[in-house]
């Protein structure tokens, strides 16, 4: 018999593989002609594995706080839904927190789907570009006007996360298998991560530092990035939070108005 | 003596091996690297490769350009990939003859396998097509796979071996004799492994792999072998292996274990064994050749 449309083929094939409960494509046979359901099987298996898998090595943390089963399952789930759209499979994963966020078996566990977001941007910062080191003596001896109107570039590997919940501390404990016990759950909590050298490094802010870290990673200058951080939140310091950003690396350089990039 | 060629052999490399091996800087040629973890921007896994490229040979073996597609190549992925090889400048290059992406009608489906095609005119057109475009957006030769299979197709016109040896004339390209995929498929397809070896185009190949396979059974309860790479290679496989030696004399050989991944002393261990295969089996067959 010859295929009318090989397209067809590998569309039936593809379709297949994510159906578990319909039959495989009706032109895989085994090698004696004979129908090999259990045979496609096999690609049915390696693919959903494959996938599983890569959420795991990905996720550790989250497969930690809820159990290899369960974990598993959501990621199977996960998986049959929002299968890679693309063959860098070290990306794949991106819809997993907004997923686990939306999926209702999950918010038993109601801060997963942010933990989730810190280690996918740990995957990311681990893959992003290197970038430069600060010098201090850049902004040493400065007018205060320079600094006022400052931008902040950041390193090509900080990301950032914010929790309701002290999303950086369960973290921390469910990467290394400990308990949650004594966490104060009620404490918003803001992840920092970069990779200064040659490991990804995470630290937690106070959440007052929500608004000015979004405006300042939006490319505000250091004064606009002030009003918005205090009028947000009048606790908002400016001077603790650029020393935690520095202490982790995630600053490159200061951004000077006229164009010295200092 | 001078004439005797060392052997070449390789391993797949992990980032757990990292420091055991720039500890112990193994007597290894060259290491395997899989391409798409390595199309990030910086960090970590560039650190590493930046640093077994100073003494060793790369080999970059895709496993994402879905050459077996029935659409178009990929196109942003081919210049991924050409932008990686440009950076490095590995030794080798390849692919394999499979498919493992999907334009469907809303978005592209990436099913991180490698999936099997039939055999026929047409998908060998198609191929041709692929392997064409990809070495000329290189500007390079590159080395074809040999796949694993589980399954057949009822539409197939030619056998894979005829498959294989008219996609290599025609595309000039070369190939991998994966030897452990020959005795994966020789054993789903009821096949024999030497009589495929026999007709394999040996001349046309850069490099040989060697891995380890997992039982399963079949829709008859018949074994079915599983291309798991998860495991030490089979004695069956180094009988193939040996086999080809003696027919093919020194070709590279790369060790792979992807899964279950184990220590590296036990993982060098396997290359120390492909490494003692090719000089024993050389060696009995080349003083004649010498003299």
């Amino acid at each position: 018999m010859r295929s009318p449309n090989f397209r067809n083929d590998q569309t039936s094939f593809a379709r297949a593989l994510f159906h578990p409960d319909e039959d495989g494509p009706a032109n895989l046979v085994d090698p004696n002609g004979a129908p090999a359901p259990k045979r496609f099987g096999v690609y049915r298996n390696n693919v959903l594995v494959s996938l599983i898998d890569n959420l795991a090595s990905t996720f550790p943390a989250c497969q930690s706080l809820v159990g290899e089963e369960f974990f598993r399952a959501l990621a199977r789930e996960y998986a049959l839904n929002f299968p890679p759209s693309s063959p860098l499979m070290i990306y794949y994963g991106d819809e997993f927190a907004q997923f686990l966020g939306n999926f209702k078996p999950a918010q038993q566990v109601p801060f997963l789907a942010d933990i989730a977001d810190i280690e996918y941007k740990r995957v990311k910062s681990y893959h992003a570009a290197d970038g430069g080191r600060f010098d201090p003596v850049t902004i040493a001896n400065l007018p205060q006007q320079a600094l006022d109107s400052a931008k902040l570039k950041f390193h090509p590997s900080f990301f950032w996360s914010y929790s309701r919940f002290p999303a950086h501390d369960i973290y921390q404990r469910a990467a290394v298998g400990q308990t949650l016990e004594g966490i104060d759950f009620e404490q918003p909590q803001i992840t920092l991560l970069c990779r200064p050298s040659w490991d990804v490094a995470t630290a937690a802010i106070d959440a007052k530092h929500k608004a000015g870290l979004t405006a300042l990673t939006a490319g505000f200058s250091l004064a606009t990035s002030v009003d918005i951080g205090e009028k947000s939140d009048p606790a908002f310091d400016l001077q603790d939070l650029l020393t935690n950003l520095l202490a982790l690396g995630a600053i490159e350089r200061f951004e000077l108005k006229n164009g010295e990039q200092k | 003596m001078h004439n005797r060629q060392a052997p070449e052999i390789g391993v797949g490399f992990k980032p757990e091996h990292f420091a055991d091996i720039s500890k112990d800087q193994p007597n290894l040629s060259f290491f395997e690297v899989h391409a798409e973890n390595y199309m990030g921007d910086g960090g970590p896994p560039h650190a590493m490769l930046r640093a077994l490229d100073e003494n060793y040979d790369l080999s970059i073996h895709g496993v994402g350009l879905s050459i077996g597609s029935d659409g178009p190549l990929d196109r942003p992925h081919l210049m991924r990939l050409k932008k990686l090889v440009d950076r490095y400048n590995p030794k080798l290059v390849s692919e394999h003859l499979a498919w493992s992406s999907h334009d469907t009608d809303r978005n592209m489906l990436f099913l991180n396998d490698l999936l099997p095609i039939p055999y026929t005119q047409r998908t060998l057109n198609r191929v041709v097509g692929h392997v064409d475009e990809i070495q000329e957006t290189l500007g390079r030769t590159l080395l074809m796979e040999n796949p694993s299979t589980y399954v057949a197709f009822s539409e197939t016109e030619m056998d894979e071996i005829s498959f294989i040896t008219e996609m290599q004339k025609r595309t000039g390209c070369k190939l991998i004799l994966d030897v452990n995929n020959v005795h994966i498929s020789a054993n789903n397809q009821k096949l024999d492994a030497y009589d495929y070896l026999d007709r394999f185009p040996l001349h046309a190949v850069g490099e040989i792999h060697l891995a380890g396979h997992a039982t399963d059974t079949d829709d008859d309860d018949a074994p079915l072998l599983i291309d798991s790479h998860d495991r030490q290679v089979a004695p069956p496989v180094w009988d193939l292996y040996r086999y080809v030696v003696k027919k093919a004399g020194h070709r590279p050989t790369l060790i792979e274990w992807d899964n279950d991944v184990p220590d590296w002393p036990t993982l060098y261990a396997e290359a120390e064994a492909a490494r003692d295969t090719m000089l024993r089996e050389l060696g009995e067959a080349r003083p004649h050749a010498l003299a």
